[in-house]
């Protein structure tokens, strides 16, 4: 965070030398709430630029004011001992030297027991909160932030709103009351960002109430005193609506504070990817990164908590596996999650979604979508990751031929994982808690895990492995079947086992299933989203030579089908002539006894020899009349079903449309129909 | 002790419409126990009354920001914060919060009348969490004598929600021992 840029208002407050005075501290130390909250090296140069306008240095002023009357004996009165105290306190904070902040504790101290002045009372807590910090106490921490809101921010409104009723707010004459602002920006400071430069990371929670009431018109609430660029606002806006929202931890401030730093060392390495690659800088920062989130992990207690951090870490995850893919590196890079912790989480989450449980997993006041918006994030990370994970392991088979297969069982486990968590969960009553792109992602999961073996694996699958893929293709066209090369790809599969005859028996079901389905026909009669190409792959199921076509004319070079239709054709040409010829033969001899005189029967036979002809062409005629038909036939069917099966090329972009848009309109056809299909299942089974 | 030196200023800007500056936020006179005078204190009228409502609705959002506070910290079984947190509330109801319930006008008053009701509700429900029935009982003693046959007024209550003053009083007398 930048500093405050408050300390520039200093300049204008009245009363300050500007000539060389010694005296000129006591100004600059009353109104040091004005600039403590500056950054280290600015508060050392303020206290500089002060010094040489006082013609003295700070530490050399309060030994010459204060100090040395002590050691004469004389007692100092309470502004004396203010000022030496906050003296002591700039140093500390310019200069982060604990001998000064714990001179100025032995000062501050005098104050401990004092009721009354609420300027005393803000710089005792204020400097012995910073103490606690030094000390890494987060109790004593959060004891001083809540006294000081009781002892000086509470008695303190009603008369600062009385003031800049009458704007007297600022009036020199108005006392430490119009350092409320102040007050308010100097607490927020203090507890989101000291804090954490302290490293406090524990036991910070009771003071998000005062963060609530800081961010309630309060930090922010006074742009003439603080202007609102140099106000902590904007992070305090943040920071409530992360303990406020889904990715809070039942709201616990510490949770929060340790989530977010986690986020920028995330957002630091995201930054050093895209720039840098994966050099060893980047993947330092992304195990720093990694730290940050199991830290943050440690810290939630809710289930909330612990998905909002695998959310983040399993994105991380993606994104490094995203990167190795494409960059073709594959560096060692230090994460301490697992994809099963997040399965676990989900599960956990899962479970308390009944009787109001999940209340107390974090969500009471977030309330029941953000519980549901929440699970669904993480079901999108989890299927993600696996899916990222898994096309990592298949490209880098490609360039490592000698750990291909090893590597594409790597990529089979993930895709086969994926498919068990969905099947898992993805049923009809946990519609809910399922988003609606898993079950697309369950298709590329179960037709990835397939081609891992078909196209990816060196050697030969065993006969496990292809009984696995077929069950797998199988699968995947039973969620997604507008994929018109997954049908072929069945019966490669099949054909390895020798199977290829059961192509129709395995894949007519499962067309059947999309012919009939009253979803499917209602998407389409409703031109929702990919009707047109959903509706050119249901026709091409409805008819079995499309449907072979699909099976087995998929490898096919284009114009090879439309080829084999014109050679039918001609073949029905040369027929019909052949037949026309016949017929024309056939009335001759019945004519004229013989329509070729030249050609006479052998004596003997017992038949005359037209009779004979004639018999041969009449036998002739049937058989060419028969072919023809068979022909004809041949050339109706496929005419019918050649641009059935050309128009399911429409389908194809719909693959990619699904894949890059997971919330595309058509994954909610894919689930209506995956759950038709099921609950059609159980009702044939209960009728059985 | 504060809130009295805050209210008497308050009466001070209402009244006599002066204001001695020099006092104020520094507080160096002695407290004077005004406890009876504030209950039976005169209707404030003015810039009084706009700052009395004002500190009224403050204090019942910030209410509102201790309960979320504690319901997080009792989901989250933290007890170190929760007995931290107790300690800070039960010094902020005894110092704040009853003095600036005290006075009997702001319950009559038309203006007031639903932030204080709704005010007290909040205090109730946090008194409730805090586990202190007895006070609890008390709270709702002192809302059934000042609110008399108001059942119908409209409050912020519960949390979070509005609702009647009777049907509140009901929800507390049945919630009394849930914290």
């Amino acid at each position: 965070m930048r500093m405050l840029g408050c300390a520039l208002a200093l300049l204008a407050l009245p009363g300050l030398a500007a000539a060389e005075d010694p005296t000129a501290w006591e100004g600059y130390l009353d109104y040091a709430y004005v600039y403590s909250s500056a950054d280290p090296k600015t508060l050392k140069g303020r206290l500089g630029q002060y010094g040489r306008e006082a013609g003295l240095s700070l530490e050399e002023y309060l030994y010459e004011a204060y100090e040395a009357p002590r050691e004469d004996g004389e007692a100092l009165d309470e502004p004396a001992v203010r000022r030496l105290a906050i003296g002591y306190f700039l140093l500390y904070l310019a200069d982060r030297d604990v001998d000064y902040l714990d001179k100025s504790v032995d000062t501050i101290e005098d104050f401990e027991d004092q009721e009354g002045r609420h300027e005393n009372a803000y710089w005792f807590h204020y400097i012995m909160a910073h103490r606690a910090l030094e000390k890494g106490h987060p109790s004593e921490f959060v004891k001083h932030n809540l006294d000081l809101w009781l002892n000086v921010v509470v008695p303190l409104e009603s008369a600062y709103d009385t003031l800049e009723a009458l704007s007297l707010s600022q009036s020199a004459n108005s006392g430490f009351v119009s350092a409320l602002p102040y007050v308010f920006e100097n607490q927020a400071r203090l507890i989101l960002i000291r804090s954490q430069e302290a490293g406090v990371n524990r036991g910070l929670d009771p003071l998000v109430a005062i963060v609530r009431l800081l961010h309630d018109g309060r930090v922010g609430a006074h742009p003439e005193v603080i202007p609102a660029e140099a106000s902590s606002l904007s992070y305090l806006d943040r920071i409530i609506e992360r303990v406020s929202g889904s990715e809070s931890d039942g709201g616990s401030l510490t949770f929060t504070l340790a989530l977010f730093d986690a986020g920028r060392y995330h957002e630091r390495a995201r930054g050093l990817l895209a720039t840098k690659g994966l050099n060893e800088e980047t993947v330092k920062a992304i195990s720093v990164a990694s730290g940050a989130y199991e830290a943050a992990l440690d810290r939630a207690e809710t289930l909330q908590g612990r998905a909002a951090v695998y959310i983040r870490v399993l994105r991380q995850m993606g994104e490094v596996y995203a990167a190795k893919q494409r960059l073709g590196v594959d560096p060692y890079v230090e994460m301490p999650f697992q994809m099963e912790g997040a399965i676990e989480t989900y599960a956990a989450l899962f479970d308390v979604r009944k009787n109001d449980e999940w209340k107390g997993a974090g969500f009471r006041s977030t309330g029941w979508d953000s519980y549901v918006q929440t699970i669904h994030r993480l079901w999108e990370e989890i299927q993600e990751t696996h899916l990222n994970a898994a096309d990592y392991y298949l490209a880098r088979s490609m360039r490592e031929k000698n750990n291909a297969d090893d590597l594409v069982r790597s990529a089979s486990r993930m895709y086969s994982r994926y498919l068990s968590f969905f099947q898992q969960f993805a049923t009809s009553d946990s519609l809910e808690f399922v988003p609606e792109s898993a079950y697309f992602a369950a298709y590329e999961s179960a037709r990835g895990f397939g081609d891992s073996y078909m196209s990816y694996q060196e050697s030969n699958p065993t006969a496990a492995e292809i009984d696995l893929v077929v069950q797998r293709y199988l699968t995947g066209l039973q969620i997604y079947p507008f994929d018109r090369h997954a049908w072929s790809l069945l019966t490669n599969a099949l054909e390895r086992k020798g199977q290829a005859n059961d192509y129709m028996n395995l894949a007519r079901p499962i067309a059947d299933r999309v012919v009939r389905s009253r979803e499917v026909h209602k998407w389409i009669q409703a031109k929702e989203p990919g009707a047109k190409p959903f509706g050119a792959m249901r026709r091409a199921l409805a008819d079995d030579l499309v449907l072979m076509y699909l099976g087995f004319a998929d490898g096919e070079e284009q114009g090879v089908l439309e080829q084999s239709l014109g050679d039918v054709e001609s073949r029905q040409k040369k027929l019909r002539a052949e037949l026309a010829e016949l017929e024309r033969k056939r009335k001759g001899l019945a004519r004229g006894g013989s329509s070729s005189p030249a050609k006479a029967a052998p004596a003997g036979t017992g038949r005359s020899p037209s009779r004979t002809e004639r018999t041969r062409i009449t036998r002739r005629i049937h058989k060419v009349t028969d072919q023809l038909a068979k022909l004809e036939r041949q050339v109706e069917s496929r005419q019918r079903a050649l641009p059935l099966y050309r128009a399911t090329r429409s389908a194809d972009a719909m693959i990619d449309q699904l894949r890059a848009q997971r919330d595309h309109a058509a994954h909610t056809l894919l689930r209506k129909m995956y759950h038709e299909t099921r609950s059609t299942s159980a009702s044939s089974e209960e009728m059985e | 002790m504060t809130i009295r030196r805050l209210s008497s200023l308050a009466l001070l800007l209402g009244l006599a419409g002066t204001l001695a500056l020099g006092s104020l936020g520094c507080a160096g006179a002695e407290p004077i126990d005004m406890d009876a005078a504030v209950r039976n204190e005169a209707p404030l009228g003015g810039e009084a009354l706009v700052q009395r409502k004002h500190d009224l609705e403050r204090a019942h959002r910030d209410l509102l920001h201790f309960h979320a506070t504690l319901t997080s910290l009792v989901d989250r079984h933290d007890s170190r914060s929760i007995s931290l947190f107790d300690g800070f509330l039960a010094a902020y109801l005894g110092e704040y919060l009853d003095p600036l319930l005290r006075s009997e006008w702001q319950s009559r008053h038309a203006e007031l009348a639903g932030v204080d009701a709704s005010l007290r509700f909040a205090k109730a429900e946090l008194l409730i969490q805090m586990r202190y029935p007895r006070r609890v009982q008390q709270t709702i003693d002192d809302i059934e004598r000042r609110y008399k046959g108001r059942d119908a007024l409209l409050i912020e209550y519960p949390i979070g929600r509005q609702g009647t003053l009777g049907d509140g009083l009901e929800m507390l007398r049945d919630r009394k021992w849930k914290g």
